[in-house]
């Protein structure tokens, strides 16, 4: 019965301060809802791959082969090393093996509709029987027959959709690149944002001893290494180390020197090249964050709490007169909190919901929707509820428990009780959690914005990249030729690669022969080209004309100090691979990877049409600069017009220079996104607990206000008085801050070869912008206090 | 039934003590109707706090009905609050959050009572005060009068042996404090209710039956 008081009269209280209660509900909500939303991304991280039934068996198999300082590790085998390794060990009860296209991209086609076609990744030529082996639902279609016929092939929903518009497609074809027919035997689900194997499609591995592309693949004998990702499933988990000795013995008979190493299913996310997308490198600061912010809500939460009780100390005197112990004071304060808390946690899950996908987005993660239903999910959430219920009722029904009758009745009461100073201590933390993140923010700006303004040594602007694959065959010259005319285009050029992506290794001799080879990085353009980028020479060539004569090279300062010639590099010759390499020029250093990484030494390939040299069927890049204030799209199109006439196969794609410059620091990008939103809500959150505490401070203080004014205080120096309190503690905040976030940022700025130094304007900024947050939340609250009319202020009994 | 032995109250000040009751030796009756009178700062509120327990002497004893009080564990003092006495508070009191109803249903939450007495004995006291139509209204749409009769129904409907009042009509105008000072004498002579209340007003002392004053920690009777 008593409970039910309680909750009745913290429902008044609920609506009777709504300020209040908005801002501490408010504060509370979003804490939790940014902790929910991380949580729910760590679980999920944690949930890979584990969806599989026997995923405790499933092995994925390397071989790492040790180099002279350098281990090499290799995730694809030939197709008869797993036949071999099942019959060597007993063990393995079973083996899948998916191979891809590794160079080329496939192209998928509707046959009774050509034009609708698109160039797909996650193909994969499988076992038959990957449905048994995985735990993959297949929708449509027997488990066991599916890949079974060579030309059969499984698709999952979306696909389905997006060819066909809908799943009813059993039976049915689709052209794989441009020449064979695949009939349709199943649909499986989409798969799992929770599984490091991504199929979009899956081709019966029956088929490829038909195809002539593929024939290769699985023909070549002897070797271990080859082109298929290679699954063992054991009888028993523990034969691990069993089964590894006899691969290792199969290695050895084949005289190859590497190593077998068996990978738990569960553990590839973490440890392989599937885990694309965000940078995993920050992954772990997200928990740290999380928490720091839900204790921030939990702070604030409480320090509200006891700061607002101080109010109805007169109500906990009274209940003590009337019979309470103090023990119903603690009981009535926690079911108080709790129920707070619980509305908290309910409008933090609501917003959960709501930002889920613009959250996961900024992350560029895709999380399943059903993955919200998780049995780990659910649990975490539970946990958080508990979590928050008992921490957020704790402190105050302790401190306002403790209340002493008299004191309170009497009007005794000062400003120092109630816990004032571990609210002023856990104000200090706050505003200190606070202001690290803003200079952690503000660094991570300006490291990308550096990394996006200094100069590359590359003229970047208003440059098309077109890459082109092999199927555009011998028809590139007259295709560049047709778009060189277009008008507009200023310069055209071709590259073996596009800029800011590959580029080929050597391994060539030094001057000095006794010292260790060195690994040299190698561009190839034509003449215009490298005329297009702009480089900055530090020793021309003598004769410009001597660019793009065969066998000669360019080489940047670093390839000049890498090799060590002694005096001047030019005419000096050097053997790469099959040919030799006669240096005419030295360029300055630029930037041609991203600025993580120191430059490294660099030739340039410079030759007068290097298209021609690489074979008509290699692949490429069109380089096109265009004329500034252009229309853009248009000019777009008729490129894309020009390219179908000589591809058919390949869709046309395009990337802009500066984009793809741009693109390399993602991961600073969605950090520093990210860092922002957590940094804004953490101000936010400071700021509300700040400004409830200036509202009940200035209420506590209505008696000694009417009484200064009364004796001619003035507005400001009443404001003065009241924020002169809070601002000191801001102050305190940043001395405890900004070591903190100095460490932290140092280190973090450690990890790139070219970066900002950290500067005493970013501390004096953060400072800025804590204390103006801190000056707005505490303003309203005391000018409201400090205009108020002294008469009613002193009629306040 | 109320006894004060040498029940002195002190503070310290500097190397000294500053008392404010020195020696009191108080005798109070069953059925008395006492009022306690003096200038500000005299002792008097002090010394109804720690008649009403909310407040330890410093030295002296206090038996209440013949049991030792003074040094009472807060377990045996709530009880005390609960069974024994109450109060009524020159400002009302009244949690504001709570109806008219709920504020005299409170004290009886706290002493267990099951729920249909509980109903009977607030809906005994709200009709014997004539408030049953301001039930469902809260404190601050009442008038310190009617505030008041809240406060003292909220006082007897645990039943208690004695009402400690703290200058209970130092809020409210004369006509409302006579009303208020009769339902006292009512309270006193009808349901032999022991009344203790502290007063500046003759006036009112005159509704009592003894009067103590109280002069610098000092009782003159």
């Amino acid at each position: 019965m008593l409970l039910l008081n309680y909750i009745k009269l913290a429902w008044r209280n609920l609506g009777k301060r709504k300020l209040y209660s908005f801002i501490n509900i408010g504060g509370l909500a979003a804490g939790l809802c940014v902790c929910m939303l991380i949580m729910l991304y760590v679980a999920h991280e944690l949930s890979y791959d584990r969806f599989h039934k026997d995923s405790a068996r499933i092995f994925s198999l390397l071989e790492r082969i040790k180099m002279e300082n350098d281990t090499i590790q290799m995730d694809r085998f030939n197709y008869a090393s797993a036949p071999a390794v099942r019959q060597q060990s007993p063990g393995v009860e079973s083996f899948l093996r998916m191979g891809s296209l590794l160079q080329e991209t496939t192209v998928l086609q509707r046959v009774d509709n050509p034009s609708i076609r698109d160039e797909e990744a996650a193909v994969w030529f499988t076992d038959a029987n990957y449905f048994r082996f995985f735990s993959f639902p297949l929708l449509q279609g027997q488990p066991d027959e599916v890949l079974k016929q060579p030309f059969t092939m499984v698709l999952s929903v979306d696909m389905a959709k997006k060819y066909f518009g809908n799943t009813d497609v059993v039976g049915k074809q689709l052209r794989f690149n441009g020449e064979y027919l695949f009939q349709i035997t199943g649909v499986m689900a989409n798969t799992p944002s929770n599984s490091s194997l991504k199929a979009d499609f899956l081709l019966s591995g029956a088929s490829m001893s038909s195809m002539t592309s593929m024939k290769e693949l699985v023909t070549t004998a002897g070797g271990f290494a080859g082109a298929f990702l290679t699954f063992l499933k054991l009888d028993d988990a523990s034969h691990q180390d069993q089964v590894t000795r006899n691969i290792d013995q199969l290695l050895v008979a084949q005289q190859d020197p590497g190593k077998s190493v068996l990978m738990p299913l569960a553990s590839m996310h973490r440890e392989s090249r599937f885990s694309a997308g965000f940078n995993l490198r920050y992954l772990s600061l997200f928990p740290l964050v999380a928490t720091l912010i839900l204790l921030m809500a939990l702070i604030n939460y409480m320090s509200l709490s006891t700061a607002r009780a101080t109010v109805r100390a007169r109500e906990i005197g009274v209940r003590k007169a009337l019979g309470a112990d103090h023990k119903h004071i603690a009981q009535q304060f926690y079911v108080e909190s709790a129920l707070y808390a619980f509305l908290a946690f309910c409008l933090g899950l609501l917003l959960c919901f709501i930002l889920r996908p613009w959250f996961f987005n900024l992350l560029q993660l895709k999380v399943d929707m059903t993955f919200l239903y998780h049995p780990v999910v659910l649990g975490i959430y539970s946990a958080l509820l508990l979590i928050t219920i008992l921490i957020a009722g704790s402190y105050p029904s302790f401190v306002l428990s403790r209340y002493n009758p008299v004191t309170v009745l009497s009007g005794k009461m000062s400003k120092g009780n109630g816990g004032a100073t571990v609210r002023k201590v856990l104000t200090v933390l706050q505003f200190a959690t606070a202001a690290v993140l803003i200079i952690c923010s503000i660094v991570i700006n300006r490291q990308l914005f550096f990394f996006r303004h200094t100069d590359t040594g590359i003229n970047k602007e208003n440059v098309l990249m077109l890459p082109f694959r092999s199927s555009i065959a011998g028809h590139y010259q007259s295709y560049r030729q047709q778009v060189a005319a277009l008008n507009g285009v200023t310069q055209t050029g071709t590259g073996r690669y596009s800029l800011f992506g590959d580029y080929d290794i050597w391994f060539v001799p030094r001057e000095d022969v006794h010292q260790p080879m060195f690994s040299l990085n190698v561009l190839s353009v034509d003449t215009s080209l490298l005329g297009m980028m702009g480089l900055q020479w530090k020793i021309p060539p003598a004769d410009m004309a001597q660019l793009g004569t065969p066998g000669t090279i360019v080489l940047n300062e670093e390839a000049v100090k890498g090799f060590g010639f002694p005096g001047s590099p030019i005419g000096k010759q050097f053997r790469m691979g099959p040919a030799e390499a006669k240096v005419i020029g030295v360029l300055k250093n630029f930037h041609f990877k991203s600025l993580h990484a120191a430059i490294t030494p660099l030739a340039l390939k410079v030759e007068k049409d290097n298209s021609a040299l690489w074979g008509a069927g290699s692949p490429g890049c069109l380089f096109v600069k265009i004329a500034p204030r252009q229309n853009i799209p248009a000019l777009i199109a008729q490129i894309s017009k020009i390219y179908s006439v000589y591809d058919t196969q390949t869709p046309f794609q395009y990337t802009f220079l500066d984009d793809a410059f741009a693109k390399m620091y993602t991961a600073e990008d969605r950090l520093a996104g990210i860092f922002g939103g957590f940094t804004a809500l953490t101000v936010l959150i400071s700021a509300l607990g700040l400004l409830g505490l200036a509202a009940f401070s200035a209420e506590q203080r209505t008696r000694e206000i009417g009484v200064r004014k009364v004796l001619g205080a003035s507005v400001v120096q009443i404001t003065t008085l009241l924020s002169k309190e809070f601002i000191r503690l801001v102050f305190m905040a940043l001395v405890i801050a900004s070591p903190i976030a100095w460490y932290l940022m140092r280190g973090w700025l450690q990890q790139f070869a070219y970066r900002i130094h950290l500067q005493p304007w970013m501390f004096v900024l953060s400072a800025f912008i804590a204390v103006a947050t801190a000056a707005m939340a505490i303003g309203l609250q005391t000018v409201r206090a400090a205009v108020r009319n002294p008469v009613t202020a002193l009629k306040v009994e | 039934m109320i006894q004060l032995q040498k029940i002195s109250r002190h503070y310290p000040v500097g190397f000294g003590k500053n008392y404010i009751l020195k020696d009191i030796d108080l005798t109070i009756n069953e059925g008395e109707f006492v009022s306690i009178m003096g200038p500000s700062g005299s002792g008097k509120s002090t010394l109804l706090h720690i008649l009403g327990l909310l407040e330890e002497p410093s030295e002296g004893q206090y038996l209440f009905e013949g049991e030792r009080v003074d040094k009472m564990n807060e377990k045996k003092r709530t009880q005390l609050h609960r069974g024994s006495i109450g109060f009524v508070f020159q400002a009302y009191h009244l949690i504001d959050e709570l109806t008219v109803y709920e504020n005299i249903e409170t004290p009886l939450l706290y002493k267990n009572i099951p729920a249909s007495e509980r109903k009977s004995r607030v809906a005994d006291v709200l009709d014997r005060f004539n408030m049953v139509a301001k039930k469902d209204l809260f404190p601050n749409q009442l008038s310190g009068g009617q505030q008041q009769l809240v406060g003292i129904a909220r006082a007897i409907v645990g039943e208690p042996r004695v009402i400690l009042a703290d200058e209970p009509t130092g809020n409210l105008h004369s006509d409302q404090a006579k009303v208020i000072m009769q339902l006292f004498k009512h309270l006193n002579e009808q349901d032999k209710i022991t009344i203790i209340q502290v007063t500046h007003s003759d006036l009112n002392a005159t509704y009592g039956n003894r009067v103590i004053q109280i002069r610098d920690g000092h009782i003159h009777e």
